[in-house]
């Protein structure tokens, strides 16, 4: 089943035809989410709370846009009121079981996950769903909420604190 | 954009055509990078780190999230279904109110307690009985007894 095919048959009151998006998305949702809140328990909470977010607006969701970069505003929407409602918990920084990434992941990629995690959480957002992602700067604008401009000279901040923090940990 | 040097400038001006969003860098720009070793150094720098993070994967989550969030859907369901079930009960207790405030009604239905008691009988039908202890099986399991 694709996007399209789900958001058809939820549209029609199926809500096990949700679970295609929930299996499709939650990895990266949940590795987002605890980019944003900084606290494992309000990223599963915040992430849940998107998905339900998402099953009742669908009826608002066009299904020629990317399903992800429309649930995102959702999810960024519960990151935001999760930390206002709790405060900023902030975890100690990326250990071996660090979400977001694979359990048998590589040195190098735990070491790149780390300096993200070291980013402020919107540093961290930007970096992640440019590079990651590969989101076009008019994405980032839409989702975030800000003028393209704002976009390229805060990825331009973030790119360089990641730049400073990876070669402060080459050997 | 608020810019302090030239160098900046360039490297912007450089990202966006880096990430196929800037058109083409002038002439000038090229020509500053070929003379200004940091920022071209930088501009490595920024090509080496797209690459490494294009292939950054993400962990497998480690929870399903599905029985979760199926459970809320359903939970926020029938909180909405609730809604609209009383909201027509709502309305008829307005025009009850009206009616007692402005339409002259019989003695007995005018006592400010018969609104209320409807109310909490209407609530009680839509909502079931809050004292009622669960005893079906399928409830039990869900709760973990």
């Amino acid at each position: 089943m694709d996007d399209a095919a789900a958001t058809r048959a939820c549209r029609t009151g199926n809500v096990d035809a949700f679970r295609h998006f929930v299996d499709r998305y939650q990895t990266r949702a949940l590795a987002h989410a605890r980019l944003l809140t900084r606290n494992e328990a309000d990223a599963a909470d915040a992430t849940q709370e998107a998905f339900v977010d998402a099953f009742r607006n669908l009826r608002s969701f066009d299904p020629a846009r990317h399903f992800y970069a429309w649930f995102y505003v959702l999810l960024r929407n519960r990151c935001f009121k999760q930390r206002s409602r709790r405060g900023t918990r902030w975890e100690s920084g990326i250990d071996d079981a660090t979400p977001g990434v694979h359990p048998g992941i590589s040195e190098a990629h735990l070491d790149l996950w780390r300096a993200i995690d070291r980013l402020a959480p919107d540093d961290a957002e930007l970096v992640v769903l440019k590079h990651i992602e590969g989101w076009t700067y008019e994405e980032l604008s839409a989702a975030l909420a800000i003028p393209r401009g704002t976009v390229m000279s805060r990825l331009y901040g973030a790119r360089q604190r990641l730049l400073t923090m990876l070669a402060g940990e080459r050997p | 954009m608020n810019l302090s040097t030239d160098c900046e400038r360039v490297r912007v001006t450089l990202m966006a055509v880096f990430d196929g969003e800037g058109g083409q860098e002038s002439a000038a720009d090229r020509q500053h990078v070929l003379t200004c070793a940091p920022c071209r150094r930088w501009l490595e720098d920024l090509q080496s780190m797209t690459t490494q993070l294009q292939g950054l994967p993400y962990q497998n989550a480690r929870m399903d999230l599905w029985l979760s969030v199926e459970g809320r859907i359903h939970d926020s369901e029938q909180r909405l279904t609730l809604t609209r079930q009383l909201w027509p009960v709502g309305a008829l207790l307005l025009v009850w109110r009206a009616a007692q405030l402005f339409v002259d009604l019989p003695v007995p239905m005018l006592h400010p307690l018969v609104p209320l008691a409807a109310a909490v009988v209407a609530v009680w039908l839509v909502a079931g009985d809050p004292l009622a202890i669960e005893t079906s099986a399928p409830e039990l399991q869900k709760r973990g007894i």
